[in-house]
């Protein structure tokens, strides 16, 4: 094989990673390696039994990788490695390529791969090749990630000797290394690191102690507290607060609370505390409170939801009322968060606070505490709340409250309350969905208040069930007025949905029907037919297109060109054939036109004759406008024949053209005869060829 | 377990934070500057602008600095800032060590790539700054639980990037599920699209103004190919990024655990089968397609699919009593029996809002409580997500001890730490 030398320019570390300028050589491969390869390959796939000199061709083969070339050699090397799990002779032949891998000659992207494989494979009989990477800027880092989270005597060697004679990052990198692998021989090294000059070299060398966490440390790290340089003060925090950590000493984090200390390192040291103290740190709480250490206040408050003392709920109840409020307010959650009957207690008399910071936590609290014996107090707070935030606030908590006592509690302030109070606890009935509720709400459509009236139908909407049925429609056809009449119709369209039995729900209005003389009250009737869906309720509303009252009439013909299915296609037909009316007609084109589009997503001979019978029907240019329309979506080439004519149709022309070309685009794939035809068919001379 | 058993090991309430309205706290008005939280962002890419309104929509926060190792978005990021303040006093900071020696900052909003999310939150951590940082919180099982000492040994204030936590539809479902009106749920059903695949491409110089050092931070070198570079391809190669199971599975696995209250454990066996990309067309590294599946000691059990279009991601808990489901697309919650949906408030802000999750962090930076997406929740989730990964790159079934952290194979438990690059010391 031939070998060039190729430079590499490199821009900041763009292809190598040190600068100014590097060479790498990059072996040229012949055509007898490519047939090896091929070889090699198929082996692999046959899954037949590794031979020395197909690993030989894959390790050439990932030895001259680099970005930009195919990857196949590493995956297959990662894909052996997976296999390689219970067969240890294998295992060892891949650390062997991996380690091959590492050899000068190598491109850096090849041997970076090999050190990734041998952070989850290698073994000590990888140190030798690795610790030649350590001597080198650019490879040390890459030597560092092959010796990964593995804890070896030798590992910790071969770190240990190359740190003489590293410099710079690469001397980082190591002291690094051996911090995370807890190396107690390094601790003397890097204690004299510690005291350096260079600063960098010092904090890294300090955290490292600081994790190594030996006697030896510990002492290093104390001397070095004792010392108190500036530069490297955050590092021996740290390291400080790690030896603390690991010894458990209560003293070292007294030490570390100390007010000259920084915010956070108060804070960890005080959290430490907390934790370690025997009762808890029930006692360090409540002298921080009345030490007034407006840092560490909000922590020894947030620790009382964690203490584990049997009074702890009530003592710290009492020391709320020496709280500012925002304090109360975290108190309270740290109560809500011990959820004790003390704990509870204090948080309902918080609900009754004059400060709205403090009574909005003892609601929420409340809710999330899921008090069911709070329910008839928050009921009680809704009717006093001050504004909707409040009434919100306490909506939100009561819905988060389960249970049947709950629900009888919201009813009973229900019917005690007024307003946007009572409306709240309306819809708050309606969402729990607990049936004891319809009664009242059934009572509440009868308010005199609009509001009132409205919510409760809607409550009714979702909590109304079959059984309801006749009693809503008895309240939709008694409606004196129509401002309540959209949200009576629509929770009786919700109940007749909660109806599997089409026959059942065309009963219920036929028999509501029967009932009423009022023309507003047939109306909603007939509006509400389509929610049946049967052959009966549409023959009621055809029967209603002959009746004596023109609002019936008309109500019926819009609830028919609203129907939702295909049945009623042969009734709107028949009307757009016979009907004089220009409105009815208009409905019922429109309605037969939103039928037809909704089976444009699947096009078919059905569909297809549908738009047929449309076209026979249309009696104007702004029919077919309408129609043609809707049959520019339906992706199918026997609709172009319904459009062609309309082309000579100058009144529609524009809307015929638009129609073919859109149909024409959809079917160019699938059928490009008839996508020709059509672009020829536009053509100026555009006639059928 | 029975139905009222597995009621009893969840708690009774959702335990979410209290975010109290804006006008409780004072905040219709102006807010006294003394009284603002004081925040700085580091990396300011594409994630970093999306999220950025639902900061500035806080009237007691006030951002006054960023850091990015791209001058284009330095420069760009600051624009923006002034622009909302109507000043021009947004300090900028290519090195983020810089800007986090700001003694006047409070916080810091972390939306790098994904490498650099838990070393630049630990460093966040050291210079006593409370921290959001995006999702996902780490890139390896020990760098994730340093993050979590690291909160702890600092008492530091720590919001993981799972805004779905705070969002209106995800908590309601997980309301259903803890108030039993499905039943016991059994499994937990996830879908993430279909990962994207790479095709090769050659190094080239580093763009001018891109200080690519930092833009690698902790991970060890490799040469500068711009399609690794460009938009999010970066998530597709293991050093930078694990792909959709991790991007939007860590977001599901999160709301997973928070229903079923494990956020301090996890499930104990892992296995799963995928599809990896074509060698010889993509040099992308992380799963196209993927099957993997988790279980809990008491049974429950996890399947997270990797597949479809982006459009068709959604979680669905199914108990022996009914599902509900989410759509994280539409945002739309649906349910068998259907009634349980009645029971829903409003609507509720959409998951790409993120103001409630940010809300819940600023009442947590003052209270000193546990925000709803604390470092262990976040680093638990997390977990789930790696050891998935973990497993597909093993191609084998693993069991994991989440009380030791630790899997019943040598070769994944080395695969749970990945050695930084000095001087990235965590």
């Amino acid at each position: 094989m031939k070998t060039r030398i190729l430079p590499i320019r490199c821009s900041r570390g763009a292809l190598s990673p040190r600068c100014p300028e590097s060479t790498v050589s990059r072996p040229h491969a012949g055509g007898a390696a490519w047939l090896q390869r091929v070889v090699l390959l198929a082996a692999l796939a046959l899954a037949l039994p590794l031979q020395a000199a197909d690993l030989s061709q894959l390790i050439a083969d990932t030895a001259k990788y680099e970005s930009g070339q195919s990857v196949e050699p590493l995956r297959k090397f990662e894909e052996l490695l997976r296999d390689s799990a219970r067969k240890p002779a294998l295992r060892a032949e891949l650390e062997a390529a991996m380690i091959k891998l590492l050899a000068p000659g190598v491109t850096f992207e090849a041997r970076r791969f090999a050190c990734q494989q041998l952070a989850v494979i290698g073994t000590d009989a990888s140190l030798p090749a690795l610790a030649e990477l350590l001597k080198n800027e650019e490879t040390a880092g890459i030597a560092c990630l092959a010796f990964g989270s593995r804890r070896s005597p030798k590992l910790a060697e071969t770190l240990r000797n190359a740190l003489p004679t590293a410099r710079g990052r690469v001397r980082l990198q190591l002291i690094s290394t051996l911090g995370n692998q807890q190396d107690k021989e390094s601790v003397k090294t890097f204690a004299e690191f510690a005291r350096g000059s260079d600063v960098a070299l010092a904090n890294t060398a300090i955290l490292a102690l600081g994790k190594i966490g030996s006697s030896e440390a510990h002492a290093a790290i104390a001397a070095l507290r004792k010392e108190n340089k500036p530069a490297v003060a955050f590092a021996v925090a740290e390291a400080t607060l790690r030896v603390a950590e690991q010894t458990g000493s209560v003293a070292l984090y007294e030490e570390m609370l100390a007010s000259r200390q920084p915010a956070n390192i108060r804070r960890g040291a005080f959290s430490a505390l907390l934790r370690l103290d025997k009762d808890g740190g029930e006692k360090r709480i409540v002298e921080t409170l009345h030490g007034r250490d407006a840092l560490l206040e909000p922590i020894a408050i947030a620790a009382v939801g964690t203490l584990k003392s049997r009074g702890a709920s009530e003592k710290f109840a009492k020391e709320m009322a020496s709280l500012i409020p925002q304090q109360q307010a975290w108190m309270i959650e740290a109560l809500a968060t011990r959820g004790d009957a003390a704990a509870r207690a204090a948080i309902r008399n918080a609900v009754g606070s004059s400060n709205a910071t403090v009574r909005f936590a003892a609601i929420a609290a409340l809710g999330r505490l899921n008090d069911g014996t709070s329910a008839s107090l928050l009921c009680a707070a809704l009717t006093k709340a001050q504004d909707a935030d409040e009434r919100q606030e306490i909506v939100n908590a009561l819905g988060q409250i389960t249970g049947s006592a709950t629900d009888k509690a919201i009813l009973a302030e229900l019917k005690r309350a007024s307003g946007d109070a009572r409306r709240e606890l309306i819809g708050l009935a309606g969402r729990r969905g607990n049936r004891v509720a319809v009664p009242v709400l059934f009572e509440e459509t009868a308010s005199d208040d609009v509001g009132t009236a409205k919510a409760a139908f809607q409550a009714l909407a979702k909590v109304a069930v079959a059984d309801d049925l006749s009693a809503l429609l008895a309240k939709l056809t008694s409606l004196k007025t129509d401002t309540l009449r959209d949200a009576a119709e629509n929770a009786a369209m919700r109940v007749l949905a909660k109806i599997n039995d089409p026959s059942r729900r065309t009963a219920a209005l036929e028999a509501a029907m029967a009932k009423t003389s009022d023309c507003d009250a047939r109306c909603s009737l007939l509006r509400l037919m389509p929610a049946c869906g049967c052959p009966k309720a549409l023959a009621t509303l055809s029967s209603a297109l002959k009746d004596s009252d023109a609002r019936i009439r008309e109500t019926a013909m819009r609830t028919l060109a609203d129907w939702p299915d295909l049945t009623v296609w042969d009734t709107l037909t028949g009307i757009c054939r016979q009907q004089e009316n220009a409105t009815f007609r208009a409905l019922a084109l429109r309605g037969l036109v939103r039928l037809a589009t909704s089976g444009n997503a699947k096009p078919d001979a059905t569909l297809i004759g549908r738009y047929r019978q449309l076209l026979d029907i249309a009696r104007n240019d702004n029919e077919r406008k309408l129609l043609l329309g809707a049959l520019a979506g339906v992706a199918h080439p026997d609709a172009l024949p319904l459009a062609y004519p309309l082309l000579a149709v100058p009144g529609v022309r524009a809307e015929a053209v638009q129609a073919v070309n859109r149909i024409a685009s959809a079917i160019r794939t699938t059928h490009p005869e008839a996508h020709r035809e059509a672009l020829q068919r536009l053509k100026p001379s555009g006639k059928k060829p | 377990m029975n139905r009222r058993q597995f009621l009893k090991t969840l708690s009774t309430a959702l335990a979410a934070p209290m975010i109290l309205p804006g006008s409780v706290l004072g905040l219709n008005g102006a807010v006294a500057p003394s009284n603002r939280i004081v925040f700085a962002n580091i990396g300011i890419g594409g994630r970093a602008r999306h999220v950025m309104p639902s900061f500035l929509a806080q009237t007691d926060l006030v951002f006054t600095a960023v850091s990015d190792c791209r001058s284009d978005r330095l420069k760009s990021a600051k624009e923006m800032i002034d622009k909302h303040y109507g000043n021009t006093d947004c300090r900028t900071y290519p090195d983020f060590r810089e800007l986090l020696a700001q003694k006047d900052i409070d916080a810091v909003f972390i939306a790098t790539g994904d490498r650099w999310h838990a070393t630049a939150s630990i460093y966040a951590a050291r210079a006593g700054k409370d921290i959001y940082s995006e999702k996902p919180i780490s890139m390896t099982i020990s760098e994730g639980r340093s993050l979590v000492e690291a909160c702890r040994r600092y008492g530091t204030i720590y919001q993981g990037g799972t805004q779905r936590r705070s969002t209106a539809s995800y908590r309601f479902a997980i309301e259903m599920v803890r108030q039993g009106r499905i039943g016991r749920v059994h499994t937990v059903e996830m879908q993430v699209w279909t990962g994207p695949t790479v095709p090769h491409d050659k190094p080239t110089p580093v763009p001018a103004g891109w200080d690519y050092d930092t833009w690698l931070g902790p991970v060890q070198w490799f040469p500068f190919v711009p399609a690794r570079m460009a938009g999010a391809n970066w998530n597709y190669f293991w050093d930078t990024g694990e792909g959709p199971i991790i991007g939007m599975g860590c977001h599901y696995v999160d709301q997973m655990q928070w229903a079923l209250g494990r956020d301090h454990t996890g499930p104990v066996e892992f296995e799963g089968h995928c599809e990896w990309p074509d060698p010889v067309k993509y040099m992308s590294e992380t799963p196209v397609t993927a099957e993997v599946r988790c279980r809990y000691a008491d049974g429950i059990k996890c399947v997270m699919y990797s597949r479809g279009t982006f459009k068709d991601r959604y979680i669905r808990y199914i108990g022996d009593e009914g599902w509900i489901q989410v759509d994280d697309e539409t945002n739309e919650v649906t349910a068998e029996p259907k009634t349980i949906l009645n029971l829903r408030g409003s609507a509720g802000i959409s998951w790409t809002n993120a103001g409630d999750h940010v809300r819940n962090l600023l009442d947590s930076i003052r209270s000193r409580r546990l925000t709803i997406c604390h470092p262990e929740a976040a680093h638990r989730a997390q977990t789930i997500c790696q050891a998935m990964n973990i497993g597909l790159r093993l191609g084998r079934k693993l069991r994991w001890d989440p009380v030791k952290e630790r899997f019943d194979s040598e070769e994944a438990n080395r695969m749970r730490h990945r050695e930084p690059r000095a001087p990235w010391t965590i």
